[in-house]
């Protein structure tokens, strides 16, 4: 019997030091808080509800609250071209609520929804030659395969893309579920924004995604739709067939901002680094 | 008494030692994680129960529905932590009324154009994605996936604990509310120099705007 007992010792002492490692799968991230003793939280119990959420204790990612709220945090973007760029916001801004924005009623009114969403699918499949080329460019060679196996069923069973059949379906390999693009590969590549951009009819952008856009330019098949004013004309056609999203995406932010242009140049640059980092 | 010290007796106390131990263990390794999750679940949940109760349905009542979430909303939602984090620096400059009725006035613009936003909402709500911890163990991220208008839209919310788990941003799309708002008020407070009291004045003006817009689309 007295075997027995120190038996349940040694494997109460293995257990009691082993614990922490059977919480803690994923590899200790840096953090410098003090480590507790694993026996703590019995002794501890009445006091676990101001317990931090150790991301040693709970294997959770981790982000560092202190350094992306500080003030020294710049998640601002250069704007020496401010002048120029809030002239072409607001002539963009008249653009959008003042002309098209009527259009696009008009429009919508005149056509059925299977038409306008036909169209968009239609385009959208177009463009996977930007989506493919930018995932394999960024090494995301998992996401790239699902955009091909995207079209290919879109391109059969959707009618040319006519129909996205593929949405329904969810590609049993995890992928971050933004949209690739060249201006976000040149991001992965290590190119900053440069200096924020305005165009007039484009809206926000950025030297670097302005750069991205020539390639996407490149990689859109139909760019190359002779004679060119078709080619624009098609392009300008899905812009427009699709502008109401864009639009009411615009109208929110605009209405809960108190300084529209800062907010707008804001909400451009902290989503497009999101998604260069995703 | 011998029988206090028998062998098997203290076995057993151990045994019994041990069982506390991993089950109480894991709970508490298990709380803290799900406590700001689950706290948050709890308050969505109710909000998209309001949003589908058959009693608010076609703009019924629609005043009532609208105060209720806004009940529920203020419960997690920690507006004058969210103020302060916007404002920033010069924070500690207001005095503790302009504090207040900044934040009052904050809190004012954000229900104007949010709680405006899913008022006629019909999605299949939020679903869980994941969550994150911060480096020093004092925050948390919920990460979620929101059915809007036919779009799934990343939302996370950021979430500290006081007496309860509070939220004190939210990332739509990978853009922080806060920091959103803190480079237009930083550019706001740089522009001529103006104080606090512009600031409380210029955010009240743009939610009476909003709310008047509101009326409008109506």
């Amino acid at each position: 019997m007295k075997l027995f007992a120190k038996l349940l010792i040694a494997a109460g002492f293995i257990a009691l030091t082993a614990h922490p490692a059977f919480a803690d799968r994923n590899a200790a991230l840096a953090y410098s808080a003090p480590e507790y003793p694993a026996g703590m939280y019995v002794v501890a119990s009445s006091a676990q509800k101001q317990e931090p959420v150790y991301s040693r204790n709970t294997g959770l990612k981790t982000f560092d609250d202190d350094a992306e709220y500080s003030f020294d945090n710049n998640y601002e973007v250069n704007d020496p071209f401010e002048g120029w760029n809030r002239f072409w916001f607001g002539f963009n801004d008249v653009l959008y609520v003042d002309v098209l924005k009527p259009l696009h009623k008009g429009y919508s009114a005149v056509t059925p929804w299977e038409l306008r969403a036909g169209v968009s699918n239609f385009f959208h499949n177009l463009l996977y030659p930007v989506r493919f080329v930018s995932c394999m460019l960024q090494g995301k060679f998992a996401e790239a395969s699902v955009e091909s196996a995207r079209f290919v069923v879109n391109t059969t069973a959707g009618f040319g893309g006519l129909m996205n059949p593929a949405k329904e379906k969810k590609p049993l390999i995890k992928i971050s579920d933004d949209e690739e693009d060249m201006g976000q590969t040149l991001g992965v590549w290590g190119f900053g924004e440069g200096f924020y951009l305005v165009w007039p009819f484009l809206g926000p952008s950025s030297l670097r995604d302005t750069a991205g856009l020539t390639g996407d330019y490149f990689l859109n098949p139909v760019s190359y739709v002779t004679p060119w004013t078709a080619s624009t004309g098609l392009k300008s056609y899905n812009e427009f067939n699709s502008f109401d999203r864009q639009l009411a995406d615009y109208e929110e932010l605009k209405k809960a901002a108190v300084e529209p242009y800062t907010a707008i140049r804001n909400a451009y640059v902290q989503s497009r680094r999101s998604r260069v980092a995703r | 008494m011998c029988f206090l010290n028998h062998p098997l007796r203290a076995a057993l106390r151990l045994l019994v030692l041990c069982a506390m131990l991993f089950a109480v263990a894991p709970a508490a390794h298990a709380a803290a994680e799900t406590d700001a999750q689950s706290t948050l679940k709890h308050a969505l949940d109710e909000v998209f129960a309001t949003l589908n109760d058959p009693r608010y349905s076609e703009g019924a009542n629609r005043e009532e529905m609208l105060s209720k979430i806004e009940n529920t909303v203020a419960v997690i939602f920690d507006y004058d932590e969210f103020a302060a984090r916007t404002v920033g620096k010069k924070w500690r400059s207001f005095t503790p009324d302009q504090q207040t009725r900044f934040s009052k006035a904050f809190a004012d613009l954000l229900r104007a154009t949010y709680l405006e936003r899913i008022k006629g909402y019909t999605g299949n709500g939020t679903t869980y994605t994941g969550q994150r911890s911060s480096t020093k163990g004092d925050k948390v991220e919920v990460q979620t996936l929101l059915d809007f208008e036919g779009k799934t839209v990343p939302v996370d919310y950021r979430m500290l604990q006081k007496d309860h788990w509070v939220i004190y941003d939210v990332i739509i799309e990978g853009v922080s509310l806060v920091k959103n708002y803190r480079t237009q008020f930083q550019e706001l407070m740089t522009d001529g120099n103006k104080d606090a009291e512009a600031l409380i004045e210029r955010v009240q003006s743009r939610a009476e705007e909003v709310r008047k817009q509101n009326g409008k689309t109506e």
